[in-house]
C-alpha cells in the first residue's frame, strides 16, 4: 500500500490563508467603500457611519435568519411579507387593546405587545416548515404561498390603514447610545449584533448548526446517519421567520409606524446580502460572518449611491442593479479559482 | 519491460506525470493504445489509472509529458479539445439525459437539423435507429433514456462517442454496476467495435472481465507503469499480486472453486422483519438473523434485496411489515430511531451517504455527534477525537480536514464505515459495500465487517458479487424478482449454484 507521507511544510503553511472564494467577498466591500470615498466627500465621516449601521439593522437581522435557511438548501420566500404581518400585528395589538395611555403602557403589556406578532410570525415559519417537509414540496412553492397569506392577512387586519407602534420600537429604530452629540450607536445595530453574534455561535459550535450545514450539503446522507433533517428544516424555516419579523418591527419602528408599503423590496435584498456575502444558494456553505460582509456591502453601495449628487434617483436603481451584478460576478469568478 | 511485437500505435502517451499539490498521481508513465485493440489498465485506487485517463480526454488541464495521435502531438486542454482529437470517455457514472429519448441522447449537442434549422426528428430517430442497429445494439430509440437497462444506457453512451467520430474509447469501470449477462452483452458490442478498429481502454476493478475481454494489459502502482503484457500471458493472481504488491491469501482463492457454510446458527435472534413488503420492488418477506451471524442477500440489480436491506434500516418505507430489533418494535422508515437503536446502514451510492462538501471530520461524526463532542463543538477537538478513528480504518491521507469529496472512492467509503465506530453498532446493514472500490480496499472494509460480527453485529450485506457473500457469509438468500428463491445454509455452495437461482 502506498505509504503515509507527511504534507511538505508549504501546504501547512497555506492552510491558514482563506481561499479566494472567501476573500472575494471583502475585496469587494474594500473595493466599494474605496470608490465612494473618492467620489463622495462626505462618505467617510461618522455620520455616514452611523447611517450604515442604522439602516443595515433590520436587513442584517432578517438576513441572518435567511443564511439559516439557504445553509438547509432551503428558500424562504415570505420574510417580506412575514415581516410585514408581524409590523401590522403588533400595531393592531396597539391600537385595539393597549388602552387609552396606549403609549405609557406596562412593560408586561408592551412585552406581550412585541412578543405576541413574534410568536404568531415564527408560528407561520413553523407550519411553512411542516408543510415542506410533510408534502414533500419544495421550500421555494410552500414560503411563495406563505408570502401571499402573509401580506393577505396584514391587509386584512390593518384595513389599509397606517397604524401606530409601541414607543420601544420607535426608540430601538431611531435612538441609541450616544456617544458624541453628533454620533451614536444605534441600538438597532447593536440588537443586530447580538443576533449574528448568537446565529454565528449556534451555526458553527452547536449540533444544531452542524446538522443545519450537514442536511443542505447532503441531505439523503444526513439522514441516514440518523438526524431528523424534516426537524431541521422546519427550524430553519421558523428562525426566519422569527428574524423577519424582527425586522419588521424594527423597521416599523424606525419608521414610526406600520403601514402596507413596508418591507416590499425586503425579500430580494435580504437574498442579494446572503448571496453577496458568499453563502451558496444550494446549501451546505456559508455563515454568519459571510452574510454580515454582505449586508455590509448591500448596506455601503445603497448609502454611497445617495450621497453622489451626480446621480439623480432614477438612475440609482439602475446603477444598484449594476454594481450589484459586477459583485457577484467578480465574488463568482474569484471563488471558482479558490 | 518485454518489446510488445507489431502494431502501429494509434495513440502514445510518453513519460506522463502528473502532481496534486504535494502528492504524485503520476510519475512518468508511457502507455499506447493501438488501433482494433482492447487495452485494460488495472491498478489499486491511487495508482494513478483515473488521472491518466483524464489526462487523455482532456479533464485534466497541465501535465508533464506527450500524448500523441497517429505521432502528432495532441494539446488537451479540455474535454471539447479532446473529444475534437476523437478520444472520447464514458465515465463509471453515465452523463446521459435520462428524461430524453434514446435517439435525442445519441445526437445530444448535434441534432440533424431542417433547412430551416429546425431539428429534424424524423431523420434522427431513422438515423439513430440504423445506427444502433449496425452495433446490433436493439432498442426502441423513442423511449426515454432512462426507462431502459442500465447496459443499454450505458452502450447508448458509447454509440454516442463512436457517432460524433471517435477513435479512442475510455471505459471506466463499465461493468461495475452489470448483471454478469449484461456484461455478456456489452463485450458483444466491445468486440464488434474492436473488428472495426476502434482502439479502447478497459479500466476496471473487475480482474475476471478485464482478462477475458481485453488483449493487453497494464498494470499501474503507485502512479508507476509496472508491466503491460499481452492478456493470454497473464492469470487472475498474478495480476492481483502485482497490483498489490502482495498475494492473495488461500481463503481468497478458495471463493472460486465453492466453500462450506457453517451448520444452523444456535444464538438468539437479534434481528428479524415479519412480512415485509415494498410495493413493486418486493413481496410480503421474513428475514432472521442472530448476533454474530452473517446473511448474505444474493441478486443481480432490481432483484429488490437492496431496497430489501434499505426498508430495514429505515432509510426506505416498506408498504407493511413490522421490524424488530431485541424484540423491539422499530418505527418504519426512520432512519433516528435505527440509528439510536445501533441499525445502521452503508450504502452502495457514496453520492447518497458522504456529504462531499464537508471535512472528513464532520463526516465522521454526524452520526454520533453528542456522544462524540458533547454540547459545544470545536473544530480543533474534532479532529483529535476522529483522527484515531481514521488511521483504525486506514483512510488515506488521515487527514482530517481535507475535504470529503476529494477523497478517493474507497477512502471515502472508509470514511463512511468510520462515523460507525463511534458507538455500538448492534445490525450491520451493507448495500453493496465494496463497489467500485480496489481490492486492497475492499480487503479493509470487509475486515472492519468481520471485526464487527466477531464482537457479536449482526450483519446483512446484499451484494451482487458471488466471491463477496461467499466469503463472509454464514447463510445466503438469493432473491429473484422480489421474492426469496433459494436459502443456502450448512451446505456447500459454489458461485454457479448462487447465479442459478438469481
Amino acid at each position: 500500500m502506498t505509504s503515509i507521507h507527511e504534507p511538505p511544510p508549504r501546504e501547512a503553511r497555506r492552510r491558514w490563508l482563506p481561499p479566494a472564494r472567501d476573500v472575494a467577498p471583502l475585496i469587494s466591500l474594500a473595493a466599494l467603500i474605496v470608490f465612494f470615498a473618492i467620489a463622495s466627500p462626505s462618505f467617510l465621516k461618522p455620520v455616514t457611519a452611523v447611517q450604515i449601521l442604522q439602516q443595515g439593522a433590520a436587513l442584517a437581522i432578517v438576513s441572518s435568519g435567511l443564511t439559516f435557511v439557504l445553509l438547509s438548501a432551503e428558500i424562504d420566500l415570505s420574510v417580506g411579507m412575514v415581516a410585514l404581518w408581524t409590523g401590522c400585528f403588533c400595531g393592531w395589538l396597539l391600537q385595539n387593546f393597549a388602552g387609552p395611555a396606549a403609549q405609557d403602557a406596562s412593560f408586561g403589556r408592551v412585552a406581550l405587545l412585541i412578543l405576541l406578532p413574534l410568536a404568531s410570525a415564527v408560528l407561520l415559519g413553523a407550519m411553512a416548515g411542516v408543510l415542506t417537509v410533510w408534502a414533500r414540496l419544495p421550500s421555494f412553492i410552500i414560503t411563495l404561498a406563505m408570502m401571499y397569506i402573509a401580506e393577505g392577512s396584514a391587509r386584512w387586519l390593518t384595513q389599509s390603514e397606517t397604524l401606530d407602534v409601541p414607543e420601544v420600537l420607535k426608540t430601538i429604530g431611531n435612538r441609541g447610545i450616544e456617544l458624541t452629540d453628533r454620533i451614536m450607536l444605534p441600538y438597532s445595530a447593536l440588537l443586530a449584533a447580538v443576533v449574528m453574534l448568537i446565529g454565528h455561535i449556534v451555526l458553527q459550535h452547536t449540533r444544531l448548526g452542524r446538522y443545519i450545514y450537514m442536511t443542505g450539503g447532503n441531505r439523503e446522507a444526513t439522514r441516514l446517519a440518523g438526524v431528523r433533517t424534516g426537524r431541521i428544516v422546519v427550524a430553519c424555516l421558523a428562525i426566519s421567520a422569527l428574524t423577519a419579523g424582527m425586522g419588521g418591527l424594527i423597521t416599523a419602528g424606525r419608521l414610526n409606524s406600520v403601514s402596507l408599503d413596508q418591507n416590499q423590496d425586503l425579500l430580494l435584498s435580504a437574498v442579494a446580502c446572503v448571496v453577496l456575502g458568499g453563502t451558496s444558494l444550494f446549501g451546505g456553505e456559508g455563515g454568519m460572518g459571510k452574510t454580515l460582509v454582505g449586508v455590509l456591502t448591500f448596506t455601503v453601495l445603497n448609502i454611497g449611491l445617495v450621497q453622489i449628487p451626480s446621480i439623480d434617483d432614477l438612475a440609482r436603481q439602475l446603477l444598484l442593479g449594476v454594481v450589484l451584478m459586477a459583485a457577484l460576478v467578480m465574488n463568482g469568478l474569484l471563488g471558482k479559482r479558490g | 519491460m518485454p518489446e510488445i511485437a507489431s502494431g502501429a500505435a494509434l495513440l502514445e502517451c510518453c513519460q506522463i506525470s502528473k502532481r496534486f499539490g504535494g502528492e504524485t498521481a503520476l510519475d512518468r508513465v508511457d502507455f499506447e493504445l493501438r488501433g482494433g485493440e482492447v487495452h485494460g489498465l488495472v491498478g489499486s485506487n491511487g495508482a494513478g489509472k483515473s488521472t491518466l485517463m483524464k489526462i487523455l480526454a482532456g479533464a485534466v488541464g497541465d501535465f508533464q509529458g506527450a500524448v500523441r495521435l497517429d505521432g502528432r502531438t495532441l494539446d488537451l486542454p479540455n474535454p471539447q479539445a479532446a473529444l475534437g482529437h476523437g478520444i472520447a470517455m464514458v465515465y463509471q457514472e453515465l452523463s446521459g439525459i435520462g428524461a430524453l429519448s434514446v435517439a435525442e441522447n445519441l445526437f445530444l449537442g448535434r441534432q440533424p437539423a431542417t433547412r430551416l434549422g429546425r431539428i429534424d426528428w424524423p431523420a434522427m430517430r431513422h438515423d439513430a435507429q440504423t445506427y444502433l442497429a449496425e452495433l446490433n445494439i436493439r432498442v426502441d430509440v423513442t423511449r426515454r433514456l432512462d426507462s431502459q437497462p442500465l447496459v443499454i444506457q450505458q452502450m447508448v453512451e458509447i454509440a454516442r462517442g463512436l457517432h460524433s467520430g471517435a477513435r479512442v474509447l475510455i471505459l471506466d469501470e463499465p461493468t461495475s454496476a452489470l448483471s454478469p449477462r449484461e456484461t455478456r452483452r456489452l463485450f458483444e458490442l466491445i468486440r464488434t467495435l474492436r473488428a472495426r478498429g476502434v482502439a479502447m481502454v478497459f479500466i476496471s476493478h473487475f480482474i475476471e472481465d478485464v482478462l477475458e475481454i481485453c488483449d493487453r494489459i497494464t498494470i499501474l502502482k503507485d502512479g508507476r507503469r509496472l508491466e503491460t503484457s499481452l492478456a493470454d500471458q497473464l492469470d487472475k493472481h498474478y495480476v492481483i499480486h502485482t497490483m498489490l504488491g502482495r498475494a492473495l491469501d488461500r481463503d481468497e482463492v478458495g471463493y472460486e472453486t465453492g466453500v462450506k457454510l457453517p451448520a444452523r446458527c444456535r444464538r438468539a435472534t437479534r434481528f428479524e422483519a415479519r412480512g415485509l413488503s415494498l410495493p413493486g420492488v418486493f413481496g410480503s418477506t421474513d428475514l432472521e438473523v442472530s448476533a454474530g451471524e452473517c446473511v448474505g442477500l444474493y441478486g443481480f440489480a432490481g432483484a429488490g434485496h437492496q431496497e430489501l436491506v434499505h426498508c430495514l434500516a429505515g432509510a426506505m418505507r416498506p408498504g407493511s411489515g413490522t421490524i424488530r430489533i431485541e424484540g423491539r418494535l422499530l418505527r418504519r422508515g426512520d432512519t433516528h430511531q435505527a440509528v439510536r437503536q445501533g441499525v445502521v446502514l452503508v450504502a452502495a451510492d457514496r453520492s447518497q451517504t458522504l456529504v462531499h462538501q464537508a471535512p472528513i471530520y464532520k463526516n465522521v461524526t454526524l452520526a454520533h455527534l453528542r456522544r462524540a463532542m458533547g454540547e459545544w463543538l470545536t473544530s480543533g477537538r474534532e479532529t483529535s477525537v476522529v483522527q484515531p478513528l481514521l488511521r483504525q480504518i486506514r483512510c488515506q491521507p488521515p487527514r482530517p480536514r481535507m475535504l470529503a469529496g476529494n477523497l478517493s472512492g474507497g477512502n471515502q467509503q472508509k470514511v463512511v464505515a468510520a462515523k460507525w465506530l463511534l458507538a455500538d453498532v448492534k445490525v450491520l446493514l451493507l448495500d453493496e459495500p465494496t463497489r467500485g472500490m480496489d481490492v486492497g480496499a475492499k480487503e479493509e472494509i470487509m475486515q472492519w465487517v468481520r471485526t464487527l460480527k466477531d464482537q457479536g453485529t449482526a450483519v446483512v450485506i446484499a451484494s451482487a458479487e458471488p466471491e463477496m457473500l461467499l466469503a463472509h457469509a454464514d447463510r445466503i438468500l438469493v432473491m429473484h424478482r422480489g421474492r426469496f428463491a433459494h436459502e443456502f445454509r450448512g451446505t456447500a455452495v459454489d458461485k454457479a449454484a448462487l447465479m442459478r437461482y438469481a
